[in-house]
């Protein structure tokens, strides 16, 4: 007998571990906010990719379309964001596609050490120099063994993997993001059909709002997720043009190997950036406050959090 | 083992060309088989093959990701890691994952354990967890390795918990900590912090720049009257054993050091081991068993290799390093060295109370090492640390942290939208509140890694049930927080939240409890002690009733403190080691390059 229903068990399994980690590192401290679970749970029939054709774009075109209609309407984002959503889509696509095998790393781990959006430091002078390192973001990492095993069987499903049957019996299979992407959009053009005898992306905002209520919440968790993913990872991933994303949330990225201390070898100390400080408020820090609807949310967080707290 | 050979090796070893294997590809016999290339594992390679002079296999599960990590030349090794939050944090390049190796978890026997998807795991790859942390590296009081006796004498007691002292003093300790912090190059300021314990020499590198997210907690803290100091930490500040000084990049608690200025075991006590040519690391290399004669002696493992092919390895001496969680599981797959009943038990995290503060301010935690500032006041000790103080419960050091990570931000923006929609908050729609960025730019944390106490019922066993890809049970963890726990979170709790009123905030609260929690310090579970009736180890930390194997990660610890806990891992180890090699003086080893 299990100790986990199956149905539980499919969707923990659906849980990125790293969602739970990361507050840990932060320190555990929004966990007073119920996940939403971006995750498995339709019991639709696995993808089985067809041998090479497994790096063709996976969504068709139609696809594409709906999952565009989906990602405006659960992100709606003010202003001229068209390169945005560009990116998101170019994001979910390449996850969906660029799979990894053997001879291939996919699109799973950017390189490093560094991009080249920041240049060397000059430690003789503790300022930035000129020279900019060469990209290594963009090539991509190959997979280990137990790596491949497991990011196939995330983006394939669990079935289409050799060694992956050690759990189905108690937590059963993992349902494969290619196979909750097809099933979810398939989804919410049946429910556009069926509420307003329509495609899901041909309905107008209101509409698609309608649908979208009724559908399934697990995947719109999960595009939600992606599209987060997308905007404000690092561009090499397809998400974030121009880290477009990150300026929007006035986030500088990635640092390396400038950063923000500086060393100064002759005075043998540290010269801080004078336009980005590390241990004062930004020259331009204006100390304003919140704007009353985030307020309105904090102060709501704040009391469902319970004592001790302020204000 | 054999004597020793001189220190000093004939010629440079080239760097390995052999796939799955660094240093010496062509060593075929082993004085000494560590398991685990982490904090550890590396600080006794270190030890055994540099003065020891001994053969040593290290046997890691992970890959590596510090290219040419053999290689002598000055500009190596070359790290894959990366200022990339998809990477490192949500896609988990060097975690543990789930799905090859679960692990279940349950609150006590009564309950049934289940999958969860992140049960304490640490980081596994060559350099172990400890290449993922911002290295914050305080030492223990000097009442820690006495913290049985100290407790009686004040009279004070904790339902359930049990305290023990440790075998090994912080007198005898103190030269190890100063070798742990000379080999992993750590920065700090000596007398900053009242209640640290006597130190014999000063930092080997002063502190670096303080994070503004520091001095404003800072000043808070001040005004209540607490002592402040820049935290320990293994980040160069100044160039130091070959490795460039830390820039404050932003991306460090979580990330692999992409320059080399983070003095992760990978880029110090490991990679010196490997350029002796005494010293041969094969990776990807999953260790399922150890074999042994049944009369105390190990004498081989299996392993899986980077193929999924089966190997067996043999050597005169056995390490176990693959932290608290893994090493206990390899002792009871192996039916091995538990002749106490206690392997597994003791399990120790710490108990982590967090206050969260939201700013007005931006205050950019994405410049920085995480954390450059934080308070001993709330430990539960007396100044000087000789003492516990009994007007509060035992509680631990207070880091002043935020958030690096911008993704991290969004995702919580998402989720307290969730909650906002509930209650219908007008005019905020989800991507107002994305680009407020408050969850990353205006929040900070004072994170108390509060002393959690050994309890005989939290344990990791074999789970009735799951397996990992390798066909092996996977670890059941057993753990509620006790007595001594719900008095510190109670006693804590405001004055952690209260820190951000005095710094400033406009909002503050005190973080729920995590199930599991969420801690990375993952300690007990093969206890060290003299007593072979109540503890697993001994005092050198070898097993009472196997000859020839030893635990040098944090599964000796005895209690778990109040201040993280690795650099006390690697002393130890150390100390283990420099045993190991020179028994009748183990100090002898100290100090030598
Ligand atoms: C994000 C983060 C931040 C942290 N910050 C700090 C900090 O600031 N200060 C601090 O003191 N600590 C910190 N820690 C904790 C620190 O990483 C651990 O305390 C430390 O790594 C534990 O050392 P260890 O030797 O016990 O085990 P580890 O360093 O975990 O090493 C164990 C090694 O054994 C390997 N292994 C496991 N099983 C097997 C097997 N069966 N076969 C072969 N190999 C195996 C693993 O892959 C791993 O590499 C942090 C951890 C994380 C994740």
């Amino acid at each position: 007998m299990p100790a986990v229903p199956r149905k539980a068990a499919e969707k923990a399994r659906g849980i990125s571990r790293r969602q739970v980690l990361r507050w840990g590192i932060l320190g555990g401290s929004l966990a007073l906010i119920p996940l939403s679970v971006p995750g498995c749970g339709d019991d639709g029939e696995a993808v089985v990719p067809e041998r090479g054709r497994e790096l063709a774009a996976f969504l068709g075109d139609d696809e594409l379309a709906t999952l565009r209609a989906v990602i405006e309407t659960v992100l709606p984002i003010d202003g001229n964001t068209t390169r945005l959503y560009d990116g998101i889509e170019r994001y979910i696509q390449r996850l969906l596609s660029d799979v990894p095998s053997m001879d291939h790393p996919g699109a799973i781990f950017a390189g490093g050490p560094f991009s080249n959006r920041n240049p060397f430091p000059d430690v003789e002078h503790g300022k930035a120099s000129d020279v900019f390192p060469r990209n290594d973001f963009e090539h991509f990492v190959p997979l280990t063994r137990l790596q491949l095993l497991g990011w196939r069987a995330r983006l394939l499903g669990s079935e289409t993997v050799d060694e992956f049957d050690f759990n189905a019996s108690v937590l059963g299979p993992v349902v494969g993001l290619r196979n909750q992407y097809r099933s979810g959009l398939q989804a919410l053009d049946e429910l556009g059909h069926a509420t307003f005898a329509r495609s899901f992306s041909s309905l107008g905002a209101d509409e698609r709002q309608v649908v979208i209520q009724r559908a399934n919440p697990d995947f719109v968790a999960l595009v939600i997720g992606h599209a987060i993913e997308a905007l404000f990872s690092v561009p090499e991933y397809g998400g974030n043009p121009g880290g477009l994303g990150w300026q929007f949330i006035g986030y500088d990225g990635d640092s390396q190997p400038l950063g923000y201390a500086i060393f100064d070898r002759s005075s043998n100390s540290y010269r801080e950036r004078s336009d980005k400080p590390t241990s004062t408020a930004d020259p331009n820090e204006t100390f304003s406050p919140f704007p009353a609807e985030i307020a309105n949310l904090l102060r709501l967080l704040t009391r469902l959090a319970g004592s001790p707290r302020f204000p | 083992m054999k004597g020793p050979v001189p220190a000093s090796s004939a010629r440079t070893p080239l760097p390995s060309r052999v796939p799955g294997v660094l240093g010496n590809t062509s060593l075929e016999r082993f004085d000494a088989v560590i398991i685990g290339a982490g904090a550890g594992g590396s600080a006794a390679a270190r030890v055994l093959t540099v003065v020891g002079g001994k053969t040593v296999l290290i046997l890691e599960h992970g890959p590596n990701y510090f290219l040419g990590l053999d290689d002598p030349a000055p500009d190596q090794p070359r790290p894959l890691f990366s200022n990339d939050e998809l990477k490192l944090t949500i896609r988990g390049f060097v975690e543990q994952d789930p799905l090859l190796e679960p692990r279940t978890f349950r609150e006590s026997d009564a309950t049934p354990a289940q999958f969860h998807p992140d049960v304490n795991t640490l980081p596994k790859t060559v350099g172990g967890g400890a290449v993922e942390a911002d290295m914050k590296y305080p030492r223990f009081n000097r009442v820690d390795f006495r913290l049985a006796s100290a407790l009686e004498e004040k009279g004070v007691r904790y339902e359930g918990a049990a305290f023990a002292d440790w075998p090994v003093s912080y007198d005898e300790l103190e030269p190890y900590y100063t070798e742990a912090e000379r080999l992993s190059g750590v920065q700090g300021l000596a007398g900053s912090d009242p209640y640290a314990s006597p130190r014999a020499s000063a930092y080997p590198m002063p502190p670096g720049l303080s994070m503004y997210v520091a001095e404003v907690l800072s000043s808070g803290a001040r005004a209540l009257g607490y002592h402040p100091f820049p935290y320990p930490g293994a980040q160069n500040s100044r160039f130091y054993r070959g490795r460039p000084p830390c820039n404050d990049c932003g991306f460090c608690s979580g990330y692999g050091c992409p320059n080399n200025s983070k003095g992760s075991p990978a880029v110090t006590t490991l990679r010196e081991a490997l350029l002796t040519g005494r010293c041969q690391l094969r990776y990807n290399a999953h260790v399922t068993r150890l074999l042994h004669d049944g009369q105390g002696s190990v004498t081989g493992v299996e392993y899986v290799d980077d193929r999924g092919q089966a190997q067996h390895a043999t050597g005169d001496v056995f390490l176990l390093a693959a932290s608290a969680v893994e090493s206990a599981r390899l002792c009871l797959l192996s039916d091995l060295g538990n002749e106490s009943g206690l392997v597994g038990r003791f399990l120790m995290f710490h108990a982590q109370n967090i206050g969260v503060g939201i700013y007005r301010q931006r205050l950019h935690g994405e410049r920085g090492r995480s954390v450059t500032h934080g308070i001993s006041d709330l430990r539960g000790v007396c100044p000087g640390g000789d003492e516990i103080d009994p007007s509060m419960p035992l509680g631990g050091i207070v880091e002043f942290g935020t958030n690096s990570g911008a993704i991290a931000g969004a995702q919580a923006a998402v989720q307290a939208y969730e909650l906002a929609r509930l209650q219908n908050i007008p005019e905020l729609t989800l991507w107002r509140l994305i680009r407020a960025n408050v969850f990353q730019a205006h929040i900070a944390v004072t994170i108390q890694q509060g002393e959690d106490a050994p309890y005989f019922d939290n344990r990791v066993d074999l789970d009735p049930q799951l397996k990992d890809v390798f066909g092996q049970p996977v670890p059941r963890i057993t753990y509620r927080p006790g007595a001594l726990e719900r008095a510190a979170r109670q006693f804590y709790g405001p004055r952690l939240v209260e820190l951000h009123r005095a710094a400033g905030a406009e909002y503050g609260f005190l973080a729920p409890l995590d199930r599991p929690p969420q801690s990375r310090h993952v300690l007990g579970t093969l206890r060290m002690g003299d007593d072979p009736r109540s503890s697993v180890c001994n005092r050198w930390q070898r097993f009472h009733s196997v000859e020839n194997l030893y635990a040098v990660d944090g599964s000796v610890f005895v209690t778990s403190s109040g201040y993280n806990p690795t650099l006390t891992i690697i002393a130890l180890a150390l100390r283990a080691a420099a045993h190991l090699v020179s028994p009748s003086s183990p100090e002898r080893v100290l100090g030598r390059d």
